[in-house]
């Protein structure tokens, strides 16, 4: 972003570090997020991506530092999380209901109008499934169920953490689509995962997190194989 | 620290040396009466000890500072420890003087429920380790302290038995000064006891904590 | 309150299509009526056998309503709500359930204890609506507390009992007194304890849930 006019930072993390029980999982991270951005956060399994999403998603509260949203340092809780969408690892949603009933209780919480529940299962593909319980849906379907969950009060940021994780090629496509159409709404979206080409693919950004901390935000091209080495070194750990 | 432990413990000997042998013996209970002299004192520890529980445990959640949980934890192992101390120099008087060990009187179930209570909080600190357990801990330690009264109450609605405060009362204590100088001096070495040792419960932890924190930290 | 009917109307739906949590309950009252029963079962063993079924009955459902919630309190917590109102939808739901235990326990107090309950059974509801409330309330907070724990199927029973002793206590006492055909006024001072507890119970759990599911 070029020019003179003010930035806005869907997301500023300050100095953050969390510890479970003594054992710091991130120690000093520091990221800055543009709103409408799309940023991959990189990193072997138990680097503390998760816990990070889960900081910036308010689900967590800091050790140290700090998290500032939508660059309103004041905001009460509450009206942050309304403007805020998460789809972490496991499925939050309830197995025995069927999909339609699972959107119309998350769009309760959230205060939406039924009719918002009805355009989403149009607008996520999901009508074919509305009458189906949650429990026999494949991983793929439920994941775009899950997606849809959490779009479905328009969120203006997006966590998503590991989504591509466990889905075929079709799925896998419909995610990355969707998710472009949501950083073309103006949605800022955060997503970990393995996969740098995934990332380029999605047009996002990435970082990489090492040794509880984020290394620059660079395009997904820009990977050098210093960081993917240490990125290795530190998964095999 | 030390001081205060061998003052605490000087206390107490002074306090049950007089009780033993200067204080009078009472007229219809005997020497068994005797046992006031650590039971009352144990019970005052053990309630004080509580309401630090309750202090400690209010403003952990409050502050979240995990000085205030270390507090509260110790003081919750004095707590039981005291009211263990409680019960059984109850039960032992009580055996000698009403011929039983134990009889549901109103003071005597809200001491033993307490200590179920504080098993409880323990018991929790063991299987929930870590931060959660703490905050789990402290709101138990709080319902504690707030079920005390609803406790005495229920407990009085059964009956009682128990003899009447004799020293905490608007009017003055009731019990002779020959009595009360040791019971007094043994009470102000039970609490000073009590601090001593929260105080090094409370290094201990403090310790443990930042060897912990070495230990997963480190690297 | 729009919320809590949502997140109890959602967790009735739940349980009427799995009915686990109202089938087991319901099957360990029944159970412990029969063995109560078997044991001593004048009519004068009633009003303990009732609370002891319940307070278990209690301590069995609520451990399960948490952890069937456990995976999904993620998005309750992530949904603009204030937690208090989380707290008062699941207790508002594990005391339904106990409801629901209360009443198909009922006939089998009846027949196996005394069928003085069957006359008394307007003035009954009070004591058995009051305790059930204290009974929810605690249990829930303790609940959500141990969720996370080991062994807290055990751990339950363990915390929750003791805290609830005095209500049970009162609640005998009320309930005795009703089937030895007292009136009202004369379990008045059980009465206004069940009450109290409730008042005091309902409102710390309420204040203090916030602190049971934040990290």
């Amino acid at each position: 972003m070029s020019g003179g006019a003010p930035e806005r930072w869907a997301v500023e993390v300050r100095g953050l570090v969390k510890a479970f029980d003594h054992r710091p999982v991130l120690r000093g991270v520091d990221l800055r997020v543009r709103a409408g951005e799309t940023l991959a956060v990189l990193g072997a399994n138990g680097s503390g991506k998760t816990t990070l999403l889960r900081l910036i998603a308010t689900l967590s509260s800091p050790t140290r530092g700090s998290v500032t949203w939508f660059g309103e340092p004041s905001a009460p809780l509450p009206e942050i999380r309304r403007r805020i969408g998460l789809v972490p690892h496991e499925s939050l949603l309830y197995d025995a209901l069927t999909v339609e009933e699972n959107l119309k209780f998350f769009g309760g919480l959230y205060d939406l109008a039924p009719e918002r529940v009805e355009s989403a299962l149009d607008e996520y593909g999901l009508r074919p499934l509305a009458l189906r319980r949650v429990r026999v849906l494949s991983r793929g379907q439920r994941q775009q169920v899950n997606l849809a969950r959490a779009l479905l009060h328009d969120p203006e940021l997006l966590i998503l953490d590991e989504p591509y994780t466990g889905l075929d090629v079709g799925a896998a496509d419909r995610l990355t689509a969707t998710l472009r159409a949501s950083a073309a709404r103006g949605c800022t979206v955060i997503l970990t995962t393995h996969d740098p080409d995934g990332a380029g693919a999605l047009g996002a950004d990435v970082t990489v997190m090492l040794d509880g901390r984020l290394t620059e935000i660079m395009p997904a091209a820009g990977l050098d194989a210093a960081i993917l080495a240490a990125w290795f070194r530190e998964g095999r750990r | 620290m030390r001081v205060l432990l061998f003052l605490g413990i000087a206390l107490m000997l002074v306090g049950v040396a007089w009780a033993l042998l200067a204080a009078p013996t009472e007229l219809f209970q005997g020497a068994p009466q005797r046992i006031m002299y650590v039971h009352v004192p144990s019970v005052v520890t053990a309630y004080v000890a509580l309401l630090v529980v309750f202090a400690g445990s209010v403003l952990f959640l409050w502050r979240r500072d995990p000085r205030w949980d270390r507090l509260a934890r110790s003081a919750a192992e004095l707590g039981v420890l005291f009211i263990s101390m409680t019960l059984l120099s109850g039960a032992i008087w009580g055996k000698a003087v009403w011929g039983a060990w134990w009889t549901w009187d109103a003071r005597l179930t809200t001491t033993l429920i307490l200590w179920f209570i504080y098993i409880g909080y323990l018991m929790v600190r063991a299987w929930a380790p870590g931060a959660r357990g703490a905050r789990a801990a402290a709101i138990i330690g709080i319902v504690g302290v707030l079920d005390i009264p609803i406790i005495h109450w229920s407990a009085i609605l059964l009956r009682t038995l128990h003899p009447q405060p004799t020293v905490f009362r608007v009017d003055g204590p009731a019990l002779p000064p020959t009595m009360l100088v040791p019971l007094v001096i043994n009470m102000v070495a039970f609490l000073v006891v009590l601090t001593a040792l929260l105080v090094l419960r409370v290094r201990q932890e403090r310790t443990l904590d930042a060897l912990a924190e070495a230990l997963e930290g480190g690297a | 309150m729009r919320v809590v009917r949502l997140l109890v109307g959602k967790d009735l739906r739940l349980e009427w299509r799995g009915r686990e949590i109202v089938s087991a309950m319901g099957l360990l009252a029944l159970l412990l009526a029969i063995v109560l029963g078997a044991t001593r079962s004048g009519p004068e063993a009633a009003p303990a056998a009732m609370w002891v079924t319940y307070a278990f009955g209690a301590t069995l459902g609520f451990t399960r309503t948490f952890t069937l919630e456990r995976d999904h309190l993620t998005a309750l917590l992530l949904a603009p709500l204030d937690r208090g109102l989380i707290f008062a939808a699941k207790a508002l739901t594990n005391w339904l359930g106990l409801v629901v235990v209360q009443v198909i326990s009922l006939p089998l107090f009846g027949a196996l204890f005394t069928e003085t309950i069957w006359t008394r059974l307007p003035a009954l509801a009070i004591p058995m609506l009051l305790g059930g409330v204290g009974l929810a309330a605690v249990g829930t907070l303790f609940g959500g507390l141990i969720v996370q724990a080991r062994l807290r199927e055990a751990l339950l029973p363990i915390l929750m009992l003791p805290v609830v002793l005095p209500l049970v206590i009162a609640a005998v006492g009320a309930t005795t007194g009703i089937l030895d055909g007292l009136p009202l006024w004369a379990i008045g001072a059980q009465l206004q304890l069940l009450l109290v507890f409730d008042i005091i119970f309902v409102t710390a759990s309420f204040l203090l849930f916030e602190y049971v599911v934040e990290e």
